[in-house]
């Protein structure tokens, strides 16, 4: 194994385990639980009334939207806000900083091995999401056939709007990674990242709102819909380039930040 | 053969110089005590030896390279300030990710366990630790790469007298069996004087005394105590004479000498000005004073 990967995966193997036993990690899982089990006693009591079989509703089609749906335009950013304020409370609170930066571990090393800890929290919520989407779908299956579950139209369409939220919300993820990791208070990245929430919602029918950072999860799915919507920036793109530079300037900001207290 | 030595090191916030041409000088094998009182430049001095901090001018070597060297942190521990610990998990696991970033031996973790007299509540919750128990567990975890040197930030404060006594008595073996080097800061020099081979003095970020234990012993002045029967009387005939009265309680007064001249001086003036003298007694200054002069 190189020198470089050694650490990186020692300080990665670290950091899972400062992890047990958190809010963060419970939010982790608990947070696409609620979302599907929420949709799964909507479909299950009242599933007739939104699956139009004979009308050519195809209900993993309409299952799918109606968990992706309010995740992508709220519940999704929402839950990376708080994860984030809670990822670094843990450090914060027990003023771990100045011991985690007196040790002989780059701090360059440390960092990333926080990047890829919580990028690997927000991947392993939507592996969940989309887990629990198919299983509990599956259950309808069995418990109420008539809905149409046995037709698998739009099974794989949910798979891929999970991958383009993963996608389209690195940039999110690495805006409200660097705020919490900035700021001690979880005030100021709790209020940036829901100004930023609200801000994308409220200006959604505006021409240039592509270049909305907090706007590219929402407009990843219009794409997907519709590979020609017309729009300023492809949104997994921006998404992209938004993260490596956020990520990037986060690292150089933090690692020159004088660290008083 | 220094642990640790700057030149002319100096950081500012804003306007405020807080640590002001330092010139520190701690030698290999020692017991260092930075003694200072609060506000003084302690903890800024610390955070730019362990590079949490850049300093604006000077140098710094510790362990004979420049600070900041992620190489040298594995030849050292710190305790800063409060100690640094995940409260929602055990004494244990919270050794265990020190332990994995150092890269040291699994069983360390028992070993320092034991120095710290912890083995016992080890498992338990750090939120369920004591303020002593936290405080020993923050040295655990500076001890666990056994480091040659040992930066240790007002290690013993919120502790009780026996508390205080344990970690004393562990620095002072830690130095005399193992041979470690250890920088203590602190605001009693009471606590420094049990333990420190060398003291740096520090007030308003500037250095005023580095020196041996016994070099800042041999710096202490004489005074006077005098009992008589009017002591604020006592005190305007002297003070009208330029001396200085550094206490006036009841009968009693306190007065700095330089040499028996000036004893028999006070005696003369006391007399011719009727006041009864019961009592003229010289004494040694003790170290607190000569703390207390040199910071005030």
């Amino acid at each position: 194994m190189s020198s470089v990967s050694l650490p990186l995966f020692r300080a990665l193997g670290v950091e899972s385990r400062k992890y047990r036993r958190t809010m963060a990690l419970w939010l982790a899982i608990l947070a696409p639980a609620l979302i599907v089990l929420l949709n799964f006693c909507i479909f299950y009591f009242r599933g007739e009334h939104i699956v139009d079989v004979a009308a050519g509703d195809f209900a993993w089609r309409k299952y799918g939207m109606m968990n992706i749906q309010p995740s992508i335009n709220l519940l999704f950013p929402l839950y990376i806000v708080l994860l984030s304020v809670w990822f670094f409370q843990i450090e914060h609170q027990s003023q771990t900083w100045k011991h985690l930066w007196v040790l002989p571990v780059r701090r360059s090393t440390q960092f990333l091995a926080k990047v890829l800890l919580f990028l690997g929290f927000v991947a392993g919520s939507l592996l969940i999401f989309l887990l629990l989407i198919y299983a509990s779908g599956w259950v309808l299956m069995q418990v109420r056939p008539e809905l149409g579950f046995d037709n698998t139209v739009g099974v794989l369409m949910i798979a891929k709007a999970v991958l383009y939220m993963l996608c389209a919300s690195v940039g999110i993820i690495a805006l409200q990674f660097w705020f919490s990791m900035r700021w001690k208070s979880l005030m100021a990245p709790l209020s940036i990242g829901m100004a930023g929430i609200i801000s994308a919602l409220l200006l959604s029918s505006w021409e240039h709102i592509a270049w909305h950072p907090y706007s590219t999860l929402v407009m990843s799915i219009v794409r997907m819909a519709n590979a020609d919507a017309p729009m300023d920036v492809n949104p997994l793109v921006y998404s992209g380039v938004l993260a490596i530079g956020v990520f990037f300037l986060a690292f150089w900001e933090g690692s020159r930040r004088a660290l008083r207290g | 053969m220094y642990s640790i030595a700057t030149h002319e090191l100096t950081f500012a916030f804003g306007s405020h110089r807080a640590v002001d041409s330092i010139s520190l000088a701690v030698p290999q094998g020692s017991i260092y005590g930075f003694l200072g009182p609060n506000g003084a430049g302690k903890t800024t001095t610390i955070r730019l030896l362990l590079n949490l901090l850049q300093p604006q001018s000077g140098s710094i070597e510790v362990l004979g390279q420049p600070s900041g060297k992620h190489q040298t942190f594995a030849r050292m521990g710190a305790l800063i300030e409060m100690p640094s610990l995940y409260t929602h998990l055990s004494g244990r696991a919270n050794l265990e990710i020190t332990r994995r970033l150092y890269g040291a031996d699994r069983k360390r973790i028992d070993e320092v366990l034991r120095l710290v007299e912890l083995t016992a509540a080890a498992d338990q919750r750090v939120k369920q630790y004591s303020l002593g128990m936290k405080q020993r567990l923050g040295l655990a975890l500076a001890l666990l790469n056994d480091p040659e040197l040992l930066i240790l930030d007002e290690p013993t404060n919120g502790l009780d007298p026996s508390g205080i006594r344990d970690i004393r008595d562990l620095l002072i073996r830690l130095n005399r069996e193992e041979g470690k080097t250890i920088f203590i800061s602190s605001h009693m020099l009471a606590e420094v004087n049990k333990l420190a081979t060398h003291v740096g003095i520090i007030r308003k970020g500037g250095l005023i005394f580095q020196g041996t234990l016994d070099e800042l012993q041999s710096s202490r002045g004489n005074h006077l105590m005098i009992e008589t029967n009017d002591a604020p009387a006592a005190k305007r005939a002297l003070e009208a004479h330029a001396f200085t009265v550094t206490s006036c309680n009841g009968h009693h007064l306190q007065v700095p000498v330089e040499d028996r001249q000036q004893v028999s001086m006070v005696n003369q003036i006391l007399v011719q000005k009727d006041l009864q003298v019961y009592g003229l007694r010289q004494e040694q200054d003790d170290l607190e004073d000569v703390f207390l002069s040199l910071t005030k």
